[in-house]
């Protein structure tokens, strides 16, 4: 008996253990190489309202390159709600995942209701209510995005999050340049400086309501500091020379930037409020893009001292710079991630400038990216992705990456020609 | 006078053969120089509008005027024709068939003392923005350095770097790019 038992045992497993097999390769293959099929069912009453909630989440998920979604007119039924399912309609068509939702007018605005569910588990994993008023349907329709995305993907979403960038168009001699910001989608784009002359190196305070950059309206460089909400702005250096790469340190006190009023380019750290002054490196060399550590004590900064360009770290109390990177003939605009622990860079070998990650504790560089003209590369909030600036079919165009280099999300600007992003706080 | 000159064109070959670096030549090799420039560069302009939340139409107050360098050269000679020296790949040094141009802009900025020059530098499109910034100051000091020691005042000299944020062409090859690794020489208006 007790052996019929084991037989039987062994023969399940010998059924059941290819297919276990199998499953395990397939997660793994689409996890990475191909997309994985999710239907966004029209949201009820979607429609009607002035943001359509469904066709929102299906376009972030569908430009995320983790997803492909499935067309409204593929679909064999339209359910807004889990109870109205028919898994079987979904299996058919091949999808693994289904997002069924519905919103309801309430008090002050709106509740919107979705569930995700697993099509061939039959089973459902997410179930929310999120209340928004009549502004905020596409930003609570990013949320969801965000709310999947992490679900399936275990990194957290971009959807919801704004970008600064700068633009440029016209002819060589009337070119216009413009400073903008505008949700990660490329939707609600406002406009914050424009001019005849180039615009440069956006960057935001910590807090997110002012922006610093270079402008070059008077022929000559000066870094401005524009608040956002009210479009008053201050300069704050216009130095014979250089005036570039502003950084805000982390408390949002003071500036890191670059000036060469004393004959080359070095590292200076501006205190917003006293307006002093302190110089941090001091050599003939090239030394600019200064960034802040995550804790303000450390700035990288790129300096071509041993004659090509490196990234260097130093204190923000000055002193002796360390040189960080030895691998690649280019290594610019250093950036670090929240933890501190990596660095983000412009990196050549053989002059092909891709974005690449660089381990702090261990030294290990890791290219992220294929392009041949890639730069001004930046993390998320959360350190999952790297936001850069890229050409694609004569475009510029700006790019989101996953730290491990295996999921690439283009961002969808209308701009012929868009460069420098900077991820808001 | 012939001996001065003699130190002078001593002082520029000796500068000149200083501020070579080892770059090598990414095929830039006609001594002849496409003359983009005039075409590539419009000076004036500085609109500046800001319009997110409350408006505050900015206007330039300190608008620098700037010459024509075509209306220049119609006063002047045929000779300073060609006023933008280029450069090589990540190099802000002279090369020979420019040294004539400069020692032409010498020339005239020692018999017109109260004349300003702007040197502006360029860069080409590669490598990260503000490491450009710094490579096209470079050159527009490499000239400067020149200029300084064939006898121009320190005070006719001024420079402004748009790194890569000016193309003289927008292409996104070398035959763009040897024509945007530059630095125009303007004349000031007084």
């Amino acid at each position: 008996m007790k052996f019929l038992k084991l037989l039987a045992f062994f023969c399940l497993w010998v059924i059941y253990s290819p297919l276990i097999h199998a499953e395990l390769n397939i997660d793994i293959t689409k996890s990475f190489e191909s997309k994985v099929p999710i239907a966004i069912s029209p949201f009820g009453s979607s429609k009607t309202l002035t943001e359509n909630i469904s066709a929102i989440i299906d376009n972030d998920l569908n430009r995320s390159g983790y997803f492909k979604t499935l067309a409204e007119q593929d679909m064999l039924s339209q359910p807004t709600s889990a109870n109205q399912v028919v898994m079987k309609n979904w299996q058919i068509l091949g999808q693994e995942y289904l997002v069924v939702g519905n919103t309801q007018r309430a008090r002050g605005g709106y509740e919107i209701f979705f569930q995700l569910l697993d099509v061939s588990k039959n089973e459902q994993i997410m179930d929310y209510k999120i209340t928004a008023d009549a502004t905020g349907l596409r930003r609570a329709a990013h949320q969801i995005s965000d709310l999947i995305y992490e679900k399936l993907t275990g990194n957290k979403g971009i959807f919801g999050t704004k970008v600064a960038f700068v633009s440029s168009h016209g002819h060589v001699n009337n070119r216009n340049y413009q400073l903008q910001v505008a949700d990660v989608d490329g939707h609600n784009s406002q406009t914050i400086v424009s001019s005849k002359e180039p615009i440069m190196s956006p960057t935001w305070s910590p807090d997110g309501n002012k922006i610093a950059y270079v402008s070059f309206e008077n022929h000559r460089a000066a870094i401005f500091v524009q608040i956002l909400t009210t479009g008053n702005r201050i300069k704050v250096t216009s130095y014979p020379g250089i005036n570039g790469a502003p950084a805000w340190s982390p408390d949002g006190r003071k500036l890191a930037l670059t000036l060469s009023k004393a004959g080359s380019p070095d590292i200076y750290i501006l205190d917003l409020s006293s307006k002093q002054l302190t110089q941090l490196t001091d050599n003939h060399w090239i030394n600019t893009e200064p960034a802040w550590s995550p804790d303000g004590r450390t700035l990288v900064f790129t300096s071509n001292q041993t004659g090509k360009p490196q990234i260097y770290k130093i204190s923000s109390n000055g002193g002796k710079a360390t040189r960080l990177t030895f691998k690649g003939s280019y290594n610019a605009n250093a950036s670090f991630s929240p933890d501190g622990s990596k660095i983000v860079m412009v990196h050549a070998t053989a002059a092909n400038y891709k974005i690449a990650l660089m381990n702090l504790n261990t030294g290990a560089i890791k290219t992220l990216t294929q392009g041949s003209l890639d730069e001004s590369p930046g993390f998320s909030n959360n350190g999952a992705m790297v936001l850069y600036a890229t050409r694609r079919a004569g475009r510029g165009i700006l790019e989101a990456v996953s730290i491990d280099g295996r999921i690439k999300q283009p961002l969808a600007f209308q701009n012929p020609e868009v460069r420098e992003p900077a991820w808001a706080p | 006078m012939r001996i001065k000159t003699t130190v002078l064109i001593l002082m520029v070959t000796f500068l000149t053969a200083c501020s070579s670096t080892n770059e090598t030549d990414q095929g830039f090799i006609d001594n002849g120089l496409p003359d983009a420039s005039v075409d590539g560069y419009n000076a004036y302009g500085g609109n500046v509008t800001s319009n997110y939340g409350t408006t505050t139409p900015y206007n330039p107050s300190s608008q620098e005027n700037y010459n024509d360098p075509k209306q220049t050269f119609i006063n002047d000679s045929a000779a300073f024709a060609k006023e933008t020296i280029y450069f090589m790949y990540d190099s802000s040094e002279i090369r020979p068939q420019f040294i004539p141009i400069i020692n032409k802009y010498i020339h005239y900025l020692r018999a017109n003392p109260n004349q300003v020059i702007i040197l502006e530098g360029h860069a080409d499109e590669r490598g990260s923005r503000e490491y450009n910034i710094a490579l096209g100051e470079e050159r527009a000091i490499s000239v400067a350095r020149i200029m300084e020691a064939g006898g121009v005042f320190r005070g006719q000299l001024e420079f402004v770097s748009y790194g890569e944020e000016k193309p003289a062409s927008l292409g996104h090859n070398e035959a763009a790019w040897r024509l945007n690794r530059r630095v125009n020489l303007i004349y000031q208006r007084n």
